[in-house]
């Protein structure tokens, strides 16, 4: 027993594991308080669990597993709230389409287009992506980190989220309409 | 079955069909579609895009020195 205890410092977990845990609250995450608070809670919770810990996972991995199991009660605790706003609102799909279900024309400029195999390279792409991102609200962004930096598939997210394969399709639907428009908007495409 | 599908339709199509959730009559529809529509064209290769770009989130944020002191006096 006592050895399985010694595996466990508290006392240095902040210099060790507070930097990589921030990092993968905050991918996650797309408000930096909030990813400091789950982290904070992350610590006290694992503290309380201490007596329980079972030595069958390391420290670290189970510190993870607590941040993981906080992030995803996070998004649970915002989905209900907006698949009400969701299934009501249909204003959003104005802003990309007319009455009849049309495009809306950008005249004024042609349709953005990157490079899809250097996009990653190109910094004021990925700066103005990262500016739209923000405007994706939490479950939006509950679904994207899961899908995209988690690779979950889209069965498991509904499952986590609690939400249905028709919720999951309007959400993403409406954050890649979006996603589009506001890059249509901010950058500018010298290459056209 | 109807064919012709709005622009609005065929744009969650384009993002089911990424993600392999296209019954037969959809692909039918999605493809037929693709065929007429320059504007859904662009949005394929836009999505294509975004869902690679996406799957990046190099995060700058750090914790402060601050921070981390708060963090060790709250976990003494």
């Amino acid at each position: 027993m006592n050895t399985i205890k010694s595996n466990l410092n508290p006392e240095l977990w902040v210099d060790l594991y507070a930097d990589s845990l921030f990092r993968y609250a905050c991918k996650r995450i797309n408000q930096r308080e909030t990813a400091k608070e789950l982290v904070q809670e992350t610590f006290l919770a694992a503290l309380k669990a201490l007596p329980n810990f079972k030595g069958a996972i390391s420290e670290k991995n189970w510190l993870y597993t607590i941040l993981k199991n906080k992030i995803i009660d996070y998004y649970r605790k915002k989905t209900p709230v907006y698949i009400e706003d969701f299934t009501t609102n249909e204003k959003e799909y104005s802003y990309s389409f007319d009455d009849s279900g049309h495009w809306k024309q950008e005249k004024s400029k042609p349709g953005w287009i990157a490079n899809e195999n250097d996009v990653l390279l190109n910094k004021e792409f990925m700066q103005v992506l990262a500016k739209c991102r923000q405007k994706l609200n939490e479950i939006q962004d509950a679904v994207f980190s899961m899908k995209y930096i988690d690779e979950t598939n889209s069965e498991e997210i509904c499952k986590e989220l609690n939400i249905t394969t028709s919720n999951y399709w309007v959400i993403m639907h409406r954050a890649k309409l979006l996603l589009r428009a506001c890059i249509q908007k901010n950058w500018l495409n010298e290459k056209l | 079955m109807r064919l012709k599908i709005t622009c609005k339709e065929a744009s969650l199509l384009i993002i089911k069909s990424e993600e392999h959730h296209l019954g037969y009559s959809e692909k039918i529809r999605m493809n037929f579609h693709l065929f007429i529509c320059k504007m859904c064209r662009l949005f394929k290769r836009q999505n294509k895009i975004l869902d690679k770009a996406l799957a990046v989130n190099n995060t700058q944020e750090q914790l402060t020195v601050s921070e981390k002191e708060n963090l060790k006096e709250l976990i003494k």
